[in-house]
Protein backbone atom coordinates (compact mmCIF):
# COMPACT_ATOMS: atom_id res chain seq x y z
CA UNK A 1 0.00 0.00 0.00
CA UNK A 2 2.45 2.78 1.43
CA UNK A 3 4.78 2.02 -1.75
CA UNK A 4 1.62 2.09 -4.65
CA UNK A 5 0.77 5.11 -2.59
CA UNK A 6 4.13 7.20 -3.34
CA UNK A 7 3.47 6.29 -6.70
CA UNK A 8 0.31 7.69 -7.19
CA UNK A 9 0.85 11.44 -8.89
CA UNK A 10 -2.60 12.41 -9.95
CA UNK A 11 -3.37 16.10 -10.30
CA UNK A 12 -6.93 16.61 -10.07
CA UNK A 13 -7.81 19.23 -12.87
CA UNK A 14 -10.58 20.66 -14.87
CA UNK A 15 -10.86 19.29 -18.23
CA UNK A 16 -10.92 21.49 -21.28
CA UNK A 17 -14.56 20.49 -22.10
CA UNK A 18 -16.63 23.14 -23.59
CA UNK A 19 -19.67 23.67 -22.27
CA UNK A 20 -22.48 25.46 -23.83
CA UNK A 21 -22.89 28.64 -22.63
CA UNK A 22 -26.72 28.78 -23.29
CA UNK A 23 -29.73 26.06 -22.78
CA UNK A 24 -30.73 25.29 -26.70
CA UNK A 25 -33.64 23.51 -27.74
CA UNK A 26 -35.70 23.36 -31.22
CA UNK A 27 -38.94 22.26 -29.03
CA UNK A 28 -40.35 25.57 -27.55
CA UNK A 29 -39.57 29.27 -28.12
CA UNK A 30 -40.56 32.04 -25.30
CA UNK A 31 -40.61 35.32 -26.36
CA UNK A 32 -41.30 38.74 -24.03
CA UNK A 33 -42.51 41.62 -24.82
CA UNK A 34 -42.99 42.46 -21.39
CA UNK A 35 -40.53 45.49 -19.53
CA UNK A 36 -39.31 42.36 -17.46
CA UNK A 37 -37.46 39.99 -19.75
CA UNK A 38 -38.38 36.99 -17.20
CA UNK A 39 -41.58 36.97 -18.07
CA UNK A 40 -42.74 35.19 -21.46
CA UNK A 41 -45.81 36.81 -23.02
CA UNK A 42 -45.54 34.26 -26.09
CA UNK A 43 -44.58 30.40 -26.79
CA UNK A 44 -44.80 28.33 -29.80
CA UNK A 45 -44.23 24.67 -29.96
CA UNK A 46 -41.93 23.69 -32.80
CA UNK A 47 -43.28 27.00 -34.60
CA UNK A 48 -46.16 26.69 -33.94
CA UNK A 49 -48.44 29.41 -31.73
CA UNK A 50 -48.94 27.93 -28.70
CA UNK A 51 -52.16 29.96 -28.83
CA UNK A 52 -53.21 28.04 -31.55
CA UNK A 53 -52.21 24.68 -30.17
CA UNK A 54 -54.32 25.25 -26.98
CA UNK A 55 -57.84 26.24 -29.25
CA UNK A 56 -57.00 24.22 -32.10
CA UNK A 57 -55.25 20.92 -31.29
CA UNK A 58 -56.17 17.96 -29.70
CA UNK A 59 -54.00 15.98 -26.82
CA UNK A 60 -52.53 13.61 -29.39
CA UNK A 61 -51.74 15.84 -31.81
CA UNK A 62 -50.03 17.90 -29.01
CA UNK A 63 -47.85 15.04 -27.87
CA UNK A 64 -46.79 13.96 -31.43
CA UNK A 65 -45.97 17.02 -31.96
CA UNK A 66 -43.70 17.81 -29.61
CA UNK A 67 -42.08 13.88 -29.38
CA UNK A 68 -41.55 13.73 -32.85
CA UNK A 69 -41.86 17.94 -34.54
CA UNK A 70 -44.68 17.45 -36.75
CA UNK A 71 -48.02 16.91 -36.46
CA UNK A 72 -49.57 13.62 -37.28
CA UNK A 73 -51.26 12.88 -40.24
CA UNK A 74 -54.93 11.82 -39.27
CA UNK A 75 -53.99 7.90 -39.28
CA UNK A 76 -51.36 8.67 -36.75
CA UNK A 77 -53.54 11.02 -34.69
CA UNK A 78 -55.93 8.04 -34.62
CA UNK A 79 -53.56 5.37 -33.78
CA UNK A 80 -51.64 7.28 -30.77
CA UNK A 81 -55.84 8.29 -29.23
CA UNK A 82 -56.26 4.63 -29.19
CA UNK A 83 -52.67 3.97 -27.68
CA UNK A 84 -53.45 7.05 -25.26
CA UNK A 85 -57.15 4.70 -23.96
CA UNK A 86 -55.53 1.53 -24.02
CA UNK A 87 -52.46 2.05 -21.37
CA UNK A 88 -54.24 4.67 -19.63
CA UNK A 89 -54.92 1.73 -17.42
CA UNK A 90 -52.25 -0.76 -16.19
CA UNK A 91 -54.83 -3.04 -14.39
CA UNK A 92 -56.12 -2.94 -11.03
CA UNK A 93 -53.42 -5.07 -9.70
CA UNK A 94 -50.80 -4.27 -11.27
CA UNK A 95 -47.79 -3.47 -8.48
CA UNK A 96 -48.02 0.14 -9.72
CA UNK A 97 -51.45 1.06 -8.96
CA UNK A 98 -50.94 -1.22 -5.50
CA UNK A 99 -48.25 1.03 -5.38
CA UNK A 100 -49.93 4.41 -5.83
CA UNK A 101 -53.28 2.73 -3.54
CA UNK A 102 -50.52 2.69 -0.52
CA UNK A 103 -49.13 5.53 -0.99
CA UNK A 104 -52.63 7.28 -1.21
CA UNK A 105 -54.16 5.32 1.54
CA UNK A 106 -50.68 6.36 3.14
CA UNK A 107 -51.72 9.98 3.30
CA UNK A 108 -48.43 10.41 1.80
CA UNK A 109 -48.29 14.41 0.25
CA UNK A 110 -50.54 14.11 -3.08
CA UNK A 111 -47.70 15.56 -5.39
CA UNK A 112 -46.00 12.47 -4.76
CA UNK A 113 -48.27 9.72 -4.96
CA UNK A 114 -47.67 9.81 -9.16
CA UNK A 115 -44.17 10.00 -9.31
CA UNK A 116 -44.29 6.96 -6.75
CA UNK A 117 -46.79 5.02 -8.75
CA UNK A 118 -44.39 5.76 -12.32
CA UNK A 119 -41.16 4.70 -10.68
CA UNK A 120 -42.78 1.33 -9.52
CA UNK A 121 -44.43 1.44 -13.17
CA UNK A 122 -40.97 1.95 -14.62
CA UNK A 123 -39.67 -1.90 -14.00
CA UNK A 124 -38.67 -4.67 -16.42
CA UNK A 125 -41.25 -7.17 -15.24
CA UNK A 126 -44.77 -6.31 -16.43
CA UNK A 127 -43.64 -2.41 -16.85
CA UNK A 128 -41.78 0.14 -18.99
CA UNK A 129 -38.24 -0.65 -18.46
CA UNK A 130 -37.50 -2.26 -21.61
CA UNK A 131 -39.89 -0.58 -23.95
CA UNK A 132 -37.09 0.79 -25.73
CA UNK A 133 -35.22 -2.54 -25.94
CA UNK A 134 -37.82 -3.81 -27.39
CA UNK A 135 -38.68 -1.15 -30.38
CA UNK A 136 -35.16 -1.46 -31.28
CA UNK A 137 -35.96 -5.15 -31.54
CA UNK A 138 -38.70 -4.24 -33.56
CA UNK A 139 -36.97 -2.08 -36.09
CA UNK A 140 -34.16 -4.25 -36.67
CA UNK A 141 -35.64 -7.63 -37.10
CA UNK A 142 -38.90 -6.76 -38.89
CA UNK A 143 -37.11 -6.98 -41.85
CA UNK A 144 -37.41 -10.67 -41.38
CA UNK A 145 -40.24 -13.16 -41.60
CA UNK A 146 -41.47 -14.32 -37.88
CA UNK A 147 -40.11 -17.90 -38.76
CA UNK A 148 -36.49 -16.35 -39.42
CA UNK A 149 -36.70 -13.93 -36.16
CA UNK A 150 -37.62 -17.15 -34.37
CA UNK A 151 -34.85 -19.77 -36.03
CA UNK A 152 -32.44 -16.37 -35.04
CA UNK A 153 -34.10 -15.70 -31.53
CA UNK A 154 -36.09 -18.29 -30.01
CA UNK A 155 -37.06 -15.56 -26.91
CA UNK A 156 -36.94 -12.58 -28.23
CA UNK A 157 -37.45 -9.70 -25.78
CA UNK A 158 -41.02 -8.89 -26.97
CA UNK A 159 -42.39 -12.43 -25.90
CA UNK A 160 -43.28 -13.20 -22.72
CA UNK A 161 -45.42 -14.70 -19.97
CA UNK A 162 -48.22 -13.68 -17.96
CA UNK A 163 -48.55 -15.73 -14.12
CA UNK A 164 -46.99 -18.51 -16.78
CA UNK A 165 -49.37 -18.03 -19.25
CA UNK A 166 -50.00 -16.06 -22.57
CA UNK A 167 -50.96 -12.46 -21.93
CA UNK A 168 -54.54 -12.72 -23.26
CA UNK A 169 -55.24 -8.98 -22.10
CA UNK A 170 -52.07 -7.90 -24.34
CA UNK A 171 -53.16 -10.08 -27.21
CA UNK A 172 -56.37 -8.16 -27.34
CA UNK A 173 -54.65 -4.71 -27.04
CA UNK A 174 -53.10 -5.35 -30.16
CA UNK A 175 -55.82 -6.86 -32.19
CA UNK A 176 -58.04 -3.35 -30.85
CA UNK A 177 -54.78 -1.22 -31.93
CA UNK A 178 -54.51 -2.98 -35.20
CA UNK A 179 -55.23 -1.07 -38.29
CA UNK A 180 -53.62 -3.09 -41.22
CA UNK A 181 -50.51 -3.39 -42.42
CA UNK A 182 -50.31 -0.29 -43.72
CA UNK A 183 -50.71 1.79 -40.68
CA UNK A 184 -49.50 -0.54 -38.09
CA UNK A 185 -46.79 -2.57 -39.80
CA UNK A 186 -45.01 -3.11 -36.15
CA UNK A 187 -48.17 -4.53 -34.24
CA UNK A 188 -49.21 -6.91 -37.63
CA UNK A 189 -46.17 -8.19 -37.76
CA UNK A 190 -45.59 -9.26 -33.96
CA UNK A 191 -48.68 -10.39 -34.50
CA UNK A 192 -47.24 -13.09 -36.54
CA UNK A 193 -44.03 -13.47 -34.28
CA UNK A 194 -46.74 -14.55 -31.40
CA UNK A 195 -48.27 -16.85 -33.57
CA UNK A 196 -45.09 -18.97 -34.83
CA UNK A 197 -44.28 -18.77 -31.27
CA UNK A 198 -46.78 -19.74 -30.32
CA UNK A 199 -46.90 -22.71 -32.41
CA UNK A 200 -43.57 -24.04 -30.00
CA UNK A 201 -45.19 -22.86 -26.88
CA UNK A 202 -48.87 -21.29 -25.87
CA UNK A 203 -48.02 -19.99 -23.49
CA UNK A 204 -46.22 -16.95 -24.04
CA UNK A 205 -47.04 -13.89 -26.38
CA UNK A 206 -47.31 -10.27 -26.36
CA UNK A 207 -46.58 -8.16 -23.33
CA UNK A 208 -48.07 -5.43 -22.42
CA UNK A 209 -45.06 -3.44 -22.99
CA UNK A 210 -44.34 -5.24 -26.21
CA UNK A 211 -47.70 -4.14 -28.22
CA UNK A 212 -46.38 -0.35 -26.36
CA UNK A 213 -43.41 -1.35 -28.14
CA UNK A 214 -44.68 -2.05 -31.55
CA UNK A 215 -47.21 1.09 -31.53
CA UNK A 216 -44.86 3.40 -30.63
CA UNK A 217 -42.53 2.08 -33.74
CA UNK A 218 -45.87 2.32 -35.79
CA UNK A 219 -45.86 5.92 -35.05
CA UNK A 220 -42.73 6.37 -36.08
CA UNK A 221 -41.10 7.25 -32.43
CA UNK A 222 -37.48 6.95 -31.43
CA UNK A 223 -37.06 4.35 -28.93
CA UNK A 224 -35.27 6.31 -26.63
CA UNK A 225 -39.05 8.12 -26.04
CA UNK A 226 -39.95 4.73 -25.41
CA UNK A 227 -39.61 3.92 -21.89
CA UNK A 228 -40.97 7.18 -20.48
CA UNK A 229 -43.74 7.64 -23.05
CA UNK A 230 -45.32 4.38 -21.82
CA UNK A 231 -44.98 5.72 -18.07
CA UNK A 232 -47.30 8.63 -19.09
CA UNK A 233 -49.31 6.68 -21.07
CA UNK A 234 -50.31 4.98 -17.39
CA UNK A 235 -50.39 7.73 -15.49
CA UNK A 236 -54.50 8.30 -15.47
CA UNK A 237 -54.92 5.34 -14.35
CA UNK A 238 -51.98 5.51 -11.41
CA UNK A 239 -53.67 8.43 -10.70
CA UNK A 240 -57.25 7.62 -10.10
CA UNK A 241 -56.25 4.43 -8.42
CA UNK A 242 -53.68 6.52 -6.11
CA UNK A 243 -56.58 9.55 -5.31
CA UNK A 244 -59.29 7.02 -5.19
CA UNK A 245 -58.52 6.02 -1.22
CA UNK A 246 -56.56 9.44 -0.12
CA UNK A 247 -58.49 10.49 2.39
CA UNK A 248 -59.79 7.42 4.01
CA UNK A 249 -58.55 5.91 7.03
CA UNK A 250 -55.76 2.80 6.92
CA UNK A 251 -58.37 0.32 7.29
CA UNK A 252 -59.64 0.64 3.82
CA UNK A 253 -56.76 -1.54 2.49
CA UNK A 254 -56.15 -5.01 3.70
CA UNK A 255 -53.34 -5.75 6.07
CA UNK A 256 -51.49 -8.85 7.07
CA UNK A 257 -51.82 -9.97 10.38
CA UNK A 258 -48.94 -11.39 12.66
CA UNK A 259 -50.66 -14.94 12.33
CA UNK A 260 -50.28 -14.53 8.30
CA UNK A 261 -46.86 -12.97 8.97
CA UNK A 262 -43.75 -15.66 8.94
CA UNK A 263 -40.02 -15.00 9.23
CA UNK A 264 -38.04 -17.80 7.96
CA UNK A 265 -37.13 -20.34 10.44
CA UNK A 266 -33.48 -19.05 9.58
CA UNK A 267 -33.71 -16.04 10.76
CA UNK A 268 -36.98 -16.35 13.50
CA UNK A 269 -36.18 -14.62 16.73
CA UNK A 270 -35.92 -17.44 19.51
CA UNK B 1 -46.23 -27.47 -5.75
CA UNK B 2 -47.18 -25.86 -9.66
CA UNK B 3 -46.64 -21.92 -10.03
CA UNK B 4 -50.44 -21.45 -9.51
CA UNK B 5 -50.50 -23.56 -6.33
CA UNK B 6 -47.51 -22.10 -5.12
CA UNK B 7 -49.19 -18.08 -5.69
CA UNK B 8 -52.41 -18.93 -4.59
CA UNK B 9 -50.53 -19.73 -1.60
CA UNK B 10 -49.40 -16.64 -0.81
CA UNK B 11 -52.97 -14.93 -1.27
CA UNK B 12 -52.96 -12.43 1.97
CA UNK B 13 -49.81 -14.05 3.34
CA UNK B 14 -46.27 -12.88 3.78
CA UNK B 15 -44.75 -15.88 3.93
CA UNK B 16 -40.61 -16.58 4.60
CA UNK B 17 -39.58 -13.76 5.10
CA UNK B 18 -36.28 -12.16 5.89
CA UNK B 19 -36.89 -10.34 8.72
CA UNK B 20 -39.71 -7.67 9.98
CA UNK B 21 -41.82 -6.49 12.74
CA UNK B 22 -43.51 -9.14 14.81
CA UNK B 23 -45.72 -7.20 17.53
CA UNK B 24 -44.39 -8.17 21.04
CA UNK B 25 -41.58 -9.42 20.35
CA UNK B 26 -39.72 -7.21 18.00
CA UNK B 27 -38.27 -6.20 14.91
CA UNK B 28 -35.61 -8.69 13.08
CA UNK B 29 -33.43 -8.66 9.84
CA UNK B 30 -31.88 -11.66 9.24
CA UNK B 31 -31.69 -12.66 12.60
CA UNK B 32 -30.77 -9.60 14.29
CA UNK B 33 -32.87 -8.20 16.32
CA UNK B 34 -32.47 -4.28 15.53
CA UNK B 35 -33.99 -3.18 19.21
CA UNK B 36 -31.96 -5.20 21.68
CA UNK B 37 -28.79 -6.39 19.57
CA UNK B 38 -28.15 -3.74 17.06
CA UNK B 39 -29.41 0.10 18.60
CA UNK B 40 -27.00 -0.25 21.67
CA UNK B 41 -24.09 -2.39 20.02
CA UNK B 42 -23.57 -1.25 16.28
CA UNK B 43 -24.10 1.90 13.82
CA UNK B 44 -26.74 2.78 11.03
CA UNK B 45 -24.04 1.64 8.84
CA UNK B 46 -24.00 -1.82 10.23
CA UNK B 47 -27.68 -2.28 9.44
CA UNK B 48 -27.45 -0.93 6.04
CA UNK B 49 -24.97 -3.33 5.17
CA UNK B 50 -27.32 -5.84 7.31
CA UNK B 51 -30.48 -4.97 4.99
CA UNK B 52 -28.41 -4.77 2.09
CA UNK B 53 -26.50 -7.91 2.04
CA UNK B 54 -27.58 -10.32 4.91
CA UNK B 55 -25.42 -9.98 6.95
CA UNK B 56 -23.95 -7.37 9.90
CA UNK B 57 -20.32 -6.55 7.92
CA UNK B 58 -17.58 -6.22 10.25
CA UNK B 59 -16.52 -2.75 11.95
CA UNK B 60 -14.25 -1.45 9.89
CA UNK B 61 -16.00 -2.13 7.11
CA UNK B 62 -19.11 -0.02 8.25
CA UNK B 63 -16.79 2.54 9.01
CA UNK B 64 -15.32 2.15 5.34
CA UNK B 65 -19.03 2.45 3.94
CA UNK B 66 -19.66 5.61 5.78
CA UNK B 67 -16.60 7.36 4.69
CA UNK B 68 -16.95 6.65 0.65
CA UNK B 69 -20.84 7.69 1.74
CA UNK B 70 -19.15 11.16 2.43
CA UNK B 71 -16.85 11.04 -0.92
CA UNK B 72 -20.24 10.63 -2.67
CA UNK B 73 -22.36 13.34 -1.03
CA UNK B 74 -20.97 17.03 -1.95
CA UNK B 75 -22.73 20.10 -1.53
CA UNK B 76 -22.28 21.91 -4.69
CA UNK B 77 -25.55 21.63 -7.15
CA UNK B 78 -22.74 21.91 -10.34
CA UNK B 79 -23.51 17.82 -9.75
CA UNK B 80 -26.69 16.43 -11.49
CA UNK B 81 -28.12 14.85 -9.02
CA UNK B 82 -27.23 17.89 -6.36
CA UNK B 83 -28.57 20.29 -9.31
CA UNK B 84 -32.04 18.37 -9.38
CA UNK B 85 -31.80 19.53 -5.41
CA UNK B 86 -31.18 22.71 -5.78
CA UNK B 87 -34.08 23.56 -8.62
CA UNK B 88 -36.48 21.57 -6.61
CA UNK B 89 -35.11 23.84 -3.63
CA UNK B 90 -35.89 26.69 -6.03
CA UNK B 91 -39.20 25.11 -6.72
CA UNK B 92 -40.01 25.33 -3.11
CA UNK B 93 -40.87 21.19 -3.40
CA UNK B 94 -40.79 19.34 0.46
CA UNK B 95 -37.02 18.49 1.29
CA UNK B 96 -38.18 14.65 0.54
CA UNK B 97 -39.30 15.16 -2.61
CA UNK B 98 -36.13 17.12 -3.63
CA UNK B 99 -33.67 14.54 -2.01
CA UNK B 100 -35.41 11.50 -3.53
CA UNK B 101 -35.26 13.33 -7.15
CA UNK B 102 -32.42 13.69 -6.77
CA UNK B 103 -31.00 10.35 -5.47
CA UNK B 104 -33.25 9.04 -8.40
CA UNK B 105 -31.32 11.42 -11.03
CA UNK B 106 -27.99 9.30 -9.60
CA UNK B 107 -29.65 6.28 -10.87
CA UNK B 108 -27.52 7.27 -13.94
CA UNK B 109 -25.61 5.63 -16.52
CA UNK B 110 -22.67 8.21 -16.40
CA UNK B 111 -22.21 8.31 -12.66
CA UNK B 112 -23.69 7.29 -9.21
CA UNK B 113 -24.58 4.09 -7.83
CA UNK B 114 -25.66 2.54 -10.96
CA UNK B 115 -22.19 2.69 -12.37
CA UNK B 116 -21.07 0.75 -9.55
CA UNK B 117 -22.88 -2.14 -11.00
CA UNK B 118 -20.84 -2.13 -14.11
CA UNK B 119 -17.76 -0.97 -12.09
CA UNK B 120 -17.50 -3.87 -10.42
CA UNK B 121 -18.74 -6.44 -12.81
CA UNK B 122 -15.49 -4.92 -15.28
CA UNK B 123 -12.97 -4.76 -12.26
CA UNK B 124 -13.63 -8.42 -11.27
CA UNK B 125 -13.82 -9.45 -14.87
CA UNK B 126 -10.46 -8.04 -15.68
CA UNK B 127 -9.05 -9.66 -12.93
CA UNK B 128 -9.78 -13.16 -14.91
CA UNK B 129 -9.03 -11.45 -17.97
CA UNK B 130 -5.88 -9.55 -17.74
CA UNK B 131 -3.74 -13.02 -17.23
CA UNK B 132 -4.82 -13.69 -20.65
CA UNK B 133 -2.89 -10.95 -22.24
CA UNK B 134 0.96 -10.22 -22.24
CA UNK B 135 0.71 -7.29 -20.02
CA UNK B 136 -1.80 -4.69 -18.29
CA UNK B 137 -0.99 -2.03 -21.02
CA UNK B 138 -1.77 -4.91 -23.58
CA UNK B 139 -5.34 -5.36 -21.50
CA UNK B 140 -5.79 -1.99 -21.19
CA UNK B 141 -5.45 -1.18 -24.94
CA UNK B 142 -7.43 -3.70 -25.96
CA UNK B 143 -10.63 -2.49 -23.72
CA UNK B 144 -10.06 1.29 -25.36
CA UNK B 145 -9.66 -0.59 -28.66
CA UNK B 146 -13.25 -1.99 -27.88
CA UNK B 147 -14.46 1.44 -27.16
CA UNK B 148 -13.47 2.60 -30.89
CA UNK B 149 -9.99 4.42 -29.08
CA UNK B 150 -11.82 5.88 -26.16
CA UNK B 151 -11.19 5.51 -22.41
CA UNK B 152 -14.17 4.23 -21.39
CA UNK B 153 -13.11 1.72 -18.71
CA UNK B 154 -15.65 1.72 -16.44
CA UNK B 155 -14.53 3.43 -13.23
CA UNK B 156 -11.72 4.69 -14.73
CA UNK B 157 -11.68 8.78 -15.59
CA UNK B 158 -14.39 10.83 -14.53
CA UNK B 159 -16.65 13.81 -16.18
CA UNK B 160 -15.27 17.53 -15.77
CA UNK B 161 -12.39 16.71 -14.21
CA UNK B 162 -9.24 14.44 -14.54
CA UNK B 163 -8.03 12.97 -11.45
CA UNK B 164 -10.06 12.30 -8.58
CA UNK B 165 -8.92 13.61 -5.03
CA UNK B 166 -11.37 11.44 -2.80
CA UNK B 167 -9.17 8.51 -3.57
CA UNK B 168 -6.20 9.69 -2.03
CA UNK B 169 -8.35 10.26 1.08
CA UNK B 170 -9.85 6.32 0.67
CA UNK B 171 -6.65 4.82 0.27
CA UNK B 172 -5.12 6.25 3.43
CA UNK B 173 -8.35 5.50 5.22
CA UNK B 174 -8.40 2.11 4.24
CA UNK B 175 -4.95 1.50 5.16
CA UNK B 176 -5.32 3.61 8.92
CA UNK B 177 -8.47 0.89 9.12
CA UNK B 178 -6.08 -1.77 8.57
CA UNK B 179 -7.36 -3.26 4.85
CA UNK B 180 -4.47 -4.60 3.10
CA UNK B 181 -4.43 -3.77 -0.80
CA UNK B 182 -6.39 -6.76 -2.47
CA UNK B 183 -6.25 -7.95 -5.64
CA UNK B 184 -8.68 -5.88 -7.68
CA UNK B 185 -7.60 -2.86 -6.02
CA UNK B 186 -3.91 -3.55 -6.72
CA UNK B 187 -5.36 -4.29 -10.47
CA UNK B 188 -7.22 -0.76 -10.21
CA UNK B 189 -3.91 0.68 -9.41
CA UNK B 190 -1.78 -0.81 -11.90
CA UNK B 191 -4.47 0.01 -14.65
CA UNK B 192 -4.21 3.26 -13.38
CA UNK B 193 -0.75 3.54 -13.55
CA UNK B 194 -1.01 2.57 -17.25
CA UNK B 195 -3.62 5.59 -18.04
CA UNK B 196 -1.65 7.71 -16.32
CA UNK B 197 1.63 7.39 -18.27
CA UNK B 198 -0.41 7.03 -21.41
CA UNK B 199 -3.59 9.05 -21.17
CA UNK B 200 -3.36 11.13 -18.45
CA UNK B 201 -6.81 9.51 -16.80
CA UNK B 202 -6.51 7.97 -13.89
CA UNK B 203 -9.28 5.71 -11.57
CA UNK B 204 -12.21 7.48 -9.87
CA UNK B 205 -14.04 7.03 -6.84
CA UNK B 206 -16.86 4.54 -8.18
CA UNK B 207 -13.76 2.60 -9.70
CA UNK B 208 -11.97 2.24 -6.30
CA UNK B 209 -14.75 1.77 -4.20
CA UNK B 210 -15.77 -1.25 -6.93
CA UNK B 211 -12.44 -2.77 -6.26
CA UNK B 212 -12.12 -2.44 -2.57
CA UNK B 213 -15.93 -4.09 -2.47
CA UNK B 214 -14.79 -6.57 -4.66
CA UNK B 215 -11.68 -7.82 -2.71
CA UNK B 216 -14.42 -7.87 0.20
CA UNK B 217 -16.34 -10.13 -1.88
CA UNK B 218 -19.24 -8.64 -3.14
CA UNK B 219 -20.80 -9.39 -5.99
CA UNK B 220 -21.91 -6.04 -8.47
CA UNK B 221 -25.24 -6.57 -7.32
CA UNK B 222 -24.60 -6.15 -3.56
CA UNK B 223 -22.87 -3.18 -4.50
CA UNK B 224 -25.71 -1.97 -6.25
CA UNK B 225 -27.62 -2.84 -3.20
CA UNK B 226 -25.64 -1.26 -0.44
CA UNK B 227 -25.62 1.99 -2.62
CA UNK B 228 -28.46 3.66 -3.40
CA UNK B 229 -28.79 6.51 -0.84
CA UNK B 230 -25.13 7.25 -1.26
CA UNK B 231 -25.63 10.97 -2.83
CA UNK B 232 -28.64 11.94 -0.67
CA UNK B 233 -27.22 14.30 1.66
CA UNK B 234 -25.36 16.88 -0.48
CA UNK B 235 -28.60 16.66 -2.35
CA UNK B 236 -30.53 17.74 0.65
CA UNK B 237 -27.86 20.57 1.02
CA UNK B 238 -28.16 22.09 -1.96
CA UNK B 239 -31.99 21.74 -1.62
CA UNK B 240 -32.09 23.89 1.87
CA UNK B 241 -29.47 26.24 0.30
CA UNK B 242 -31.70 27.27 -2.71
CA UNK B 243 -34.97 27.32 -0.72
CA UNK B 244 -34.23 29.42 1.47
CA UNK B 245 -32.90 31.77 -1.30
CA UNK B 246 -35.13 34.78 -2.51
CA UNK B 247 -37.33 32.89 -5.47
CA UNK B 248 -36.55 32.01 -8.57
CA UNK B 249 -32.51 32.92 -7.76
CA UNK B 250 -31.39 29.30 -8.57
CA UNK B 251 -29.38 30.56 -12.17
CA UNK B 252 -32.41 32.47 -13.35
CA UNK B 253 -32.95 33.03 -17.53
CA UNK B 254 -34.45 35.21 -19.13
CA UNK B 255 -36.52 34.77 -22.43
CA UNK B 256 -33.40 35.57 -24.44
CA UNK B 257 -31.58 33.17 -22.26
CA UNK B 258 -32.48 30.66 -24.20
CA UNK B 259 -31.37 29.60 -27.66
CA UNK B 260 -33.88 27.95 -29.65
CA UNK B 261 -32.76 25.58 -32.79
CA UNK B 262 -36.34 24.62 -34.02
CA UNK B 263 -38.73 25.35 -37.08
CA UNK B 264 -39.44 29.33 -37.53
CA UNK B 265 -42.63 30.61 -37.04
CA UNK B 266 -45.86 28.66 -38.83
CA UNK B 267 -50.02 28.20 -39.11
CA UNK B 268 -50.92 25.42 -38.42
CA UNK B 269 -52.04 23.00 -41.72
CA UNK B 270 -55.75 23.96 -43.07
CA UNK B 271 -56.29 19.95 -42.44
CA UNK B 272 -55.43 20.25 -38.63
CA UNK B 273 -57.91 23.39 -38.19
CA UNK B 274 -60.05 22.16 -40.10
CA UNK B 275 -60.54 18.86 -38.19
CA UNK B 276 -61.48 20.72 -34.83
Amino acid sequence: MTDEKKKRQVEVKHRDDQYAERYRTSIWLEESEHENPFVETAAFCHGYSFEELVKKVSYPQMLFLLLKGELPSKTQEQLLNKALVAFCHPGVRHDAVRAAALAGVGKTLPQNILPIAMLVFGGSRTGSADVAKMMRYFAKTKRQSASEALAINPTPIVLGDYYGEADVMAAKIAQWLSQGDDDTPHIDWGMKLVAEAQSENEKIGWTKASVAAAVFCDLGLMPKFGVALMQLLAAPGLLAQGVEHANKPVTVLPFVGDDDYEIQTEFAPS
Amino acid sequence: MSDIDFLLAQRGKLLNRRGGWLASKGVFSYGQDLLRDMIPNKTYFHVLGLNALGYVPEDRFCRWLEAIFICLSWPDPRIWCNGIGALAGSAHTTVLSATAAGMLASDSEMYGPFTAKKGAAFIQQALKEVELHDSIGDFVESQIKMSGGKVQLMGFARPIATGDERLEAMLKYSEDLGFLVGAHVQLGLDIEQYLIEHYGESMNIGGYACAFFSDQGLTPEQIYRIFPSAVNSGVTACYIEQVEQPDNAYLPQTCEDIEYTGPTKRALPDAVTGST
